[in-house]
């Protein structure tokens, strides 16, 4: 019996440490193949969430007056920008960037949309709007609607937009308001960021992982 | 940042400097903007070779309503502009005005501006001359403009 025991306990833990091994081998090379879109992304200057983020229902206004909602936003990547047409450096200039991008990546233009959503809906009315998108790009979209639904979907989207009065002239209040751009997956999902300084080439580069990781 | 020819050589070419004044202003140029904007963006380089600090108090141009010197800042993601008081320059110092830094706002412009047009701008120095300088339109076409100054030095 003895004799017996100890060749079948060694069997056993022969048997448990080739198992264990070989789980640990498994392990490492199916978390090596799920992980292997993600691990490409880890060195993006954009900040890329791991879980995209569901948008809720909104409605809002395209520059040509036809209605805007979540349903815009799928089927295709849309770079978004929140600013507004009383805003002369910042917003400029970040429209040259997504101009630069568009162009950069015209080889997938049925498959990027670039959308400039007004946070003064106030002054911003649709033909504005369309005037301002329509001199950087004529395929930009802009965007305006009640006060109320781009609240809802700034706030959902963590984006800042606050009126600063001018005591001098109540006409040409600013708006303070998130520089950076925002990347909605072709889900309709909020799916990564691009934060100032803001570079066409980096945002393209970012941008081409982040689609192929998709 | 590309700039259309013409263009390109005002801005080279534009030095103004008043007899009476310390400043000089190099490189000035109005970025064009979309139609029916109410408002558009100057930039410039001031450089002051007096041997006190300058101080700029107002601006005027006959084609804007009103100017402001406004400072953009970009603090935890959101762009702000803030409203600079007095614009000085310490002697023997230069300020840049440019995209994403400081820059004039023009109110309200009285004609249409497109590239290739100019405009006269008025900086009265405090208890000093007023300098005239003037300032081509420019429409900007790439998107590296935070270097603007840079490449073209």
């Amino acid at each position: 019996m003895t004799t017996q025991r100890t060749p079948s306990k060694l069997r056993l833990a022969l048997l448990f440490a080739v198992t264990t091994v070989l789980a640990v081998a498994a392990g490492y090379w199916t978390s090596g193949y799920l992980l292997k879109g993600q691990a490409g992304l880890q060195d993006l200057q954009a900040t890329h969430f791991n879980a995209a983020r569901a948008l809720q229902p909104f409605e809002l206004l395209d520059h040509t007056g036809k209605a805007f909602t979540n349903n815009e936003l799928r089927g295709h990547w849309s770079f978004i920008f929140f600013g507004y047409t009383h805003c002369p450096d910042v917003c400029p200039t970040t429209l040259s960037v997504l101009n630069s991008v568009a162009t950069r990546l015209r080889e997938q233009a049925g498959q990027t949309r670039y959308i400039f959503i007004s946070v003064d809906p106030e002054r911003d009315t649709p033909d504005k709007l369309g005037q301002f998108v329509s001199y950087f790009n004529t395929d930009f979209i802009g965007v305006t609607g009640t006060t109320e639904a781009i609240g809802q979907l700034t706030r959902q989207l963590g984006v800042i937009a606050a009126r600063v009065e001018d005591g001098a002239d109540a006409e040409n209040y600013l708006v303070d308001h998130t520089a950076s751009i925002l990347l909605i997956d072709p889900d309709g999902h909020f799916h990564a960021l691009f934060s100032p300084p803001l570079k066409a080439a980096n945002i393209v580069s970012d941008f081409t992982r982040i689609a192929e990781a998709y | 940042m590309k700039l259309k020819g013409i263009a390109l050589l005002t801005l080279f070419y534009s030095l103004i400097a008043a007899a009476d004044s310390p400043l000089v202003v190099t490189e000035p140029w109005i970025r064009e903007a979309p139609p029916g904007a109410g408002v558009l963006a100057a930039y410039m380089v001031i450089s002051n070779r007096g041997t006190d600090t300058a101080t700029i108090g107002t601006i005027e141009s006959p084609d804007f309503k009103r100017i402001e010197v406004h400072r953009t800042l970009v603090e935890e993601g959101v762009a702000r502009m803030v409203p600079v008081e007095a614009l000085q320059i310490a002697a023997a110092g230069q300020v840049a005005l440019e995209p994403g830094g400081m820059h004039l706002m023009l109110y309200h412009p009285k004609r249409p501006l497109r590239e290739g047009d100019s405009v006269t701008l008025e900086l009265q120095q405090s208890d000093a001359a007023c300098i005239r300088v003037n300032v081509p339109v420019v429409r900007m076409t790439a998107d590296d403009t935070a270097d603007h100054h840079h490449h073209h030095h």
